[in-house]
């Protein structure tokens, strides 16, 4: 591409050297010419010198002449000589030349054989001779020869002259087509190499943009100049923006998780600051209510002590003894009565609240308990009221769990206590105690437990309240306090698994109990108690 | 004292509540016809067997007193179960209940209850409630009577 133009100015100067060399030619040839035409007239001079001392010798017979003669005929050689030697490259011109020099020749040969008449016969033979005309013929053969040659040559003058013109003039328009062309070429080059350079740069500010809006980059650009380097600049740079992308990708879904976790955790916090607040809610709720007991059959005990002073101070008739005794054992009795539940309650109620405190604390020693025993125990125990409730129930075989055996039959006791006070007294009881595969949200392959009954069942909007403290839905079906599920979510939960009930108002309730798959996933270890901690995961960078 | 002809409906699951509310309403001379239930599901029951045969009548006599931590239904689920169905809507509700939890308070009062009282652990200030609502079904109750 950047040779072209190149070549073209090589050209141009080969060009304008050849008119140059063209230019000294055509000078050469013009003296050339000039010098021919000046030796023809030395020449042809020589000849009427010759002619005249031939003339001169006869008029005279002075021997003067003769000598003169000689001399010039001797000049006259050498003319031809030099003339010969100038026209050698001239076929056209030797061929004329041969001719002037035959004429000149024939003439000379004339002019020595009437010289030699003149020795040998004497001047008037000499003259008569002469008379003949023979001689003038041959001069002027010799001279018509003589100026056809120099006519030629003159001719060949104007013709080298005017070809010189015709040359010179075509190399003028040469040179001011050249020049355009060479401008023109230049010109095209410029262009064409800019264009091509704008394109590459085109490239490269495209790439830039690609790089900014992280799109991969098109093949290097062509050539090995800056701008090849500054695009290899460039994919360097892309790559490291990818490997940068990456890993920036990498913190970001570490720190999605991170944040999903924390979302998790501040969930949990959540609900067990609504177990809190429920708590609190409860407590002031349920303990004021026995409290209202007290104060109030306290003061209706107060009222009815007063009442029975003043009558006892009286004279006492039939009617106001009638209204002692009414007093002492119905109202005192019965105020005494409720203060005594009252406390009684409270007391239960504090009791329970002291397990379910002592639940979230107390140290757990782990190993894998066998259910089945324990299963048996706790029924054995409520074999009474089973037997009562006409209940049967069925034990599955049921595999092995990673826990606290004491904390572990809390939970079978108090489910399978719930299933047996909640049965339907309209219809025999049925409790099934078993294992099942269910998907747990947040834990891998647990170890899921239930008991079904066929009981009174759930209402569903009771169903989330089921598991929170001093909530009763059946309060009049059997006594407690309300503690029993919270207690169960609690020991549960500690155990690193989930609690959860399905059930139908009228048809019965199944209660689920996942624990971990074994000790490696559960929370619950041997050594020390678990210190609680979130466990974020930090991404390997 | 004044006897109102009003039959007060408690719905109470607490036995010595019943019987503490029952005896101060005697001692304020409020205890005309006195009727208690258990929980929400047995006083809607009540309600709605009432209704039928004393349709007329009923709505000018009846007062409902309501605890609101009740088994199976509670008290702000009867509330608005009454306040929902057009044959009880215009039966004074008094809430009477343990909590003074103002989000519970603020609850009843969008769910239409006519009175809200926390029972006292101070007697005094129970039986002050007691004479209050007393009071408060004279007012209640008189113009309806006029209009018989």
């Amino acid at each position: 591409m950047l040779a072209l133009p190149l070549v073209y100015q090589a050209l141009f100067i080969g060009l304008l050297l050849k008119r140059q060399s063209d230019l000294s030619d055509a000078q050469h040839w013009a003296v050339h010419t000039k010098d021919v035409i000046e030796e023809t007239e030395r020449i042809f001079r020589l000849l009427i010198a010759v002619q005249s001392d031939l003339r001169g010798l006869l008029l005279t017979g002075n021997n003067h002449f003769g000598e003169d003669m000689a001399g010039d005929e001797k000049a006259l050689n050498q003319g031809f000589l030099a003339l010969k030697a100038l026209i050698q490259d001239n076929p056209s011109q030797q061929e004329r030349f041969q001719r002037v020099f035959q004429s000149a020749q024939a003439r000379l040969d004339y002019q020595s054989a009437v010289t030699d008449m003149i020795r040998d016969r004497g001047l008037e033979a000499a003259r008569e001779e002469v008379k003949t005309l023979k001689g003038r013929d041959l001069m002027e053969t010799l001279q018509r020869d003589l100026t056809e040659f120099r006519a030629a040559e003159e001719k060949l003058d104007s013709e080298r002259l005017a070809s010189l013109r015709q040359s010179a003039n075509l190399q003028n328009w040469l040179l001011v087509g050249g020049l355009v062309v060479n401008v023109g070429v230049g010109a095209l080059a410029a262009m064409m190499f800019s264009r091509e350079i704008i394109s590459r740069i085109a490239v490269v500010t495209g790439n830039t943009k690609r790089i900014a809006n992280g799109e991969a980059l098109p093949p290097l650009v062509s050539g090995s100049d800056e701008i090849r380097e500054l695009d290899e600049q460039f994919h360097i740079l892309a790559d490291h923006l990818k490997s940068a992308r990456l890993r920036e990708r990498v913190y970001q879904e570490a720190l999605e998780r991170r944040a999903a976790e924390l979302t998790r955790a501040n969930g949990d916090l959540g609900q067990k600051n609504q177990e809190i607040e429920m708590f609190v809610y409860s407590v002031s709720h349920d303990l004021r209510s026995p409290l209202v007991n007290l104060q109030g059959f306290g003061r209706e005990l107060g009222l009815a002590r007063k009442e029975l002073q003043a009558l006892l101070h009286g004279k006492l008739p039939t009617a106001d003894r009638d209204r002692a005794l009414q007093l002492a054992e119905r109202d005192m009795a019965e105020s005494i009565h409720f203060i005594q539940t009252a406390v009684t309650r409270l007391s239960s109620i504090i009791d329970a609240l002291l397990r379910l405190s002592r639940a979230g604390r107390v140290e757990y020693h782990p190993k894998m308990v066998d259910l089945q025993p324990v299963i048996r125990r706790i029924v054995e125990a409520m074999r009474g009221t089973i037997t009562a409730r006409k209940a049967d129930i069925a034990i599955e075989d049921l595999p092995p769990v990673w826990g606290d055996p004491t904390a572990i039959e809390q939970i079978f006791a108090n489910l399978i206590g719930n299933a047996v006070n909640y049965l339907d007294p309209q219809r025999p009881g049925k409790i099934e105690i078993g294992s099942v595969a269910r998907e747990v949200e947040g834990m891998e392959n647990p170890q899921t437990f239930f008991v079904r009954d066929n009981g009174l069942g759930i209402p569903d909007k009771y169903l989330p309240k089921v598991f929170a403290i001093f909530q009763r839905l059946h309060g009049d079906v059997a006594s407690g306090e309300g503690v029993g599920l919270a207690l169960v979510r609690r020991v549960v939960e500690r155990h690193g698994g989930q609690v959860w009930v399905e059930s139908t108002a009228g048809a019965g309730s199944t209660f689920f109990v996942a624990f971990p798959a074994d000790s490696t996933r559960s929370p619950l270890t041997v050594v020390a108690p678990r210190k609680e901690r979130i466990n974020v995961p930090v991404p390997i960078a | 004292m004044t006897t109102l002809p009003v039959t007060i409906l408690l719905a109470e699951d607490d036995d010595g509540h019943a019987q503490l509310v029952q005896r101060n309403l005697e001692r304020a001379g409020l205890l005309n016809g006195f009727l208690r239930v258990r929980d929400g599901q047995e006083l809607l029951d009540c309600l709605s067997t009432r209704g039928d045969s004393h349709q007329q009548t009923l709505d000018d006599t009846l007062v409902v007193l309501l605890d609101i931590n009740m088994p199976r239904i509670d008290g702000v689920e009867a509330l608005r179960q009454i306040k929902a169905n057009p044959a009880t809507h215009r039966i004074p509700v008094i809430m009477l209940t343990t909590t003074d939890d103002p989000r519970e308070i603020d609850r009843c009062y969008e769910l239409g209850c006519n009175v809200y009282i926390t029972k006292p652990v101070e007697y005094d200030g129970f039986i002050d409630a007691i004479r209050r609502l007393g009071l408060f079904l004279q007012i209640v109750q008189r113009p309806r009577n006029g209009q018989h």
